[in-house]
């Protein structure tokens, strides 16, 4: 057992106390599974017997819970793997009018999540470095969104956002991704209020900020239950057509926004569509995992995986009877998300998930299934979850990560596989985000969108 | 002993790197598997074996526990065993390099060229050359930007550390 666990144990030991002494305060009785340690939780699980699995909870987890005496590292890939299906619960909880979790109800119908109710970029990196509008107020969408309708969301990105990942040299090719019915998929990147207020304290939402502030960024802050520290989330979305199955996905109403700036020749647009959501990151800053939890979840029915077979009737980034589609190609340029038809992207994953991920799924979604027969959720999967192995290593602030490579196949379509420096890691990536005055932020590239 | 513990025992005797480094408890990397594979690949396996089980025998006459255990068995296997100075040296090669060398000898005073062929583009990565250069490979670092302002960390961090 190395000394870092051993730590991480008394973490969880303290915060599960911190935990239990939050659930007395706000009049919610521990459950009869809050009893069980991980290990038992995984030993059931393993029978198949699926009550053995943490209750589903609105209560987003503040660290991983390692409880094996000398874990190796399976045994943490799989305790990383279960904060990542925890915290997916809590985060698409059905939100309530304020926007925190309703705890009247349980996961299950397609409601307005939690974190849709979080600070979305375009809403706190505003033009002329302006301080944001305080939590809870949003700033009116764009100026050509007026007119057009009330959206839950304001999708505004077509790819990684080009101006953020060119000034930080970021070598791959990237590019939009287009689903089976020609059209372009959205992203989103919200951030909690833990990660709102410390932008705002650090006046890190302007370049002038950053300048002033003059230190590299840092989210480090202290977990209690009701404060979980930064959290970061980057959604992809598809537009639901007339072909697409509803009842398989999370839905949303929302104002799909063209930027102009995105790509050249490109006019500004705007139209309220109903989205599905095919891709979730879940990036959280633990006391454990300075370089963040890094879970990346999709929709089931997204693409095959190298190796395997096709076993889906039909998949949103894959055509099966088309064998001269070449895999993981962006579509050639020029790229304007306001054409009606483009040619869809052939996507394939190139990293499989590992068995026990595949098995943990399986668990997952029948759970969700148990509490709602027609849980949208239970047709998303965890891909998998990285995380530092050696968080505090001197000579790597990267933390090791494991798995090395991670790829959401909606969100790194064309940076998938295992090349050192080429392909797909989190950590590996965002160690080397920046603010616009060049320090370190912290392993977001948000930051570089301050004016 | 299983034969990669021997493996990594033999290892740390030819590179003077700790076990933590060559194969810390959550190794993400396991370039350890890949080189005891090229090892029996280029050496043979019965040669490997050999090696192996030479090194444990000699392992277990050694008196006491001395701090630069694997050091010293390295150094009584060589003198018990010279036809295995040369494999093992190529393996420390390998382990630094993260490379194979084939050495032509040829009668220059120069004793010829070492050739090496790269293993993966990981074991170019993880080579320990590196480490005591308190360096990084061309192209990969798991530094972030603007790390080349500061001082790098002690020789003692990249010697003892895993990456």
């Amino acid at each position: 057992m190395t000394h870092r666990y051993r730590r991480s144990l008394m973490l969880s030991a303290s915060i599960a106390l911190i935990a239990l002494g939050g659930c007395a305060d706000s009049g919610v009785k521990p459950e009869p599974h809050d009893k069980l340690t991980r290990a038992d939780i995984r030993a059931q699980a393993a029978d198949g017997k699926l009550a053995a699995l943490p209750p589903l909870s609105w209560q987003i987890p503040l660290d991983v819970d390692v409880t094996q005496g000398n874990p190796n590292l399976q045994d943490l890939q799989d305790d990383f793997d279960l904060l990542s299906w925890q915290t997916f619960v809590a985060v698409n909880w059905p939100a309530a009018a304020d926007g925190n979790p309703n705890t009247g109800t349980t996961i299950g119908a397609d409601l307005p999540t939690v974190w849709e109710n979080w600070k979305e970029s375009r809403e706190v990196f505003l033009p002329g470095g302006a301080a944001p509008p305080a939590w809870g107020t949003d700033p009116p969408p764009p100026e050509v969104c007026k007119g057009v309708g009330d959206g839950t969301l304001n999708l505004t990105q077509v790819g990684k956002t080009p101006n953020v990942l060119d000034e930080s040299a970021e070598p791959f090719e990237t590019g939009p991704l287009i689903d089976q019915n020609g059209q372009y998929v959205r992203f989103a990147i919200m951030m909690n209020q833990d990660m709102f207020n410390r932008i705002v304290s650090d006046r890190l939402y302007s370049k002038a900020g950053q300048a002033a502030f003059n230190k590299p960024a840092d989210f480090t802050q202290k977990q209690t239950p009701s404060n979980v520290g930064a959290i970061m989330i980057k959604s992809s979305w598809k537009v639901m057509g007339a072909n697409d199955d509803r009842s398989r996905f999370h839905t949303i109403k929302a104002l799909v926004y063209t930027n102009p700036g995105e790509h050249e020749g490109v006019s500004a647009s705007c139209k309220l569509q109903t989205m599905g959501l095919v891709g979730l990151h879940i990036v959280h800053k633990t006391k454990s995992a300075p370089q963040w939890v890094w879970s990346t979840f999709e929709h089931v029915d997204n693409a095959p995986s190298l190796g395997e077979p096709q076993s889906k009737t039909s998949y949103n980034f894959f055509n099966k009877r088309c064998t001269a589609c070449l895999a993981n190609e962006p579509p050639p340029r020029p790229w304007n998300p306001n054409a009606s038809y483009t040619q869809p992207t052939q996507v394939v994953r190139e990293i499989p998930l590992t068995d026990r991920t595949k098995n943990l799924n399986t668990q997952y979604q029948a759970s969700l299934r148990s509490a709602n027969a027609n849980s949208v959720w239970a047709n998303y999967e965890l891909i998998s979850t990285q995380w530092p192995t050696q968080a505090h290593n001197p000579i790597d602030p990267s933390g090791t990560p494991a798995p090395t490579f991670l790829a959401n196949a909606t969100l790194e379509t064309y940076i998938q596989g295992k090349t050192p420096q080429g392909s797909s890691s989190c950590m590996g990536c965002h160690n080397n985000a920046t603010m616009t005055n060049g320090m370190t932020s912290d392993f977001t590239y948000l930051l570089q969108r301050a004016q | 002993m299983d034969p990669m513990d021997t493996f990594i025992s033999l290892s740390i005797g030819l590179t003077g790197f700790k076990r933590g480094a060559l194969a810390p408890d959550d190794d993400t990397h396991d370039i350890k598997s890949l080189y005891l594979k090229t090892f029996v690949e280029r050496v043979t396996q019965a040669t490997v074996d050999d090696i192996l089980l030479w090194y444990r025998l000699i392992d277990k006459q050694l008196l006491g526990n001395p701090p630069d255990r694997e050091e010293r068995v390295v150094t009584l296997l060589f003198a018990d065993k010279p036809e295995y100075e040369l494999p093992c040296r190529k393996l420390l090669f390998l382990w630094y390099a993260g490379a194979w060398p084939t050495v032509i000898d040829t009668p220059a005073s120069t004793h010829g060229q070492t050739f090496s062929e790269v293993i993966s583009a990981d074991s170019y990565t993880q080579g320990l050359v590196w480490r005591v250069m308190q360096s990084h490979p061309m192209g990969s670092t798991t530094y972030n930007y603007g790390y080349w302002a500061n001082p790098p960390p002690p020789l003692s961090a990249y010697l003892e550390n895993p990456v």
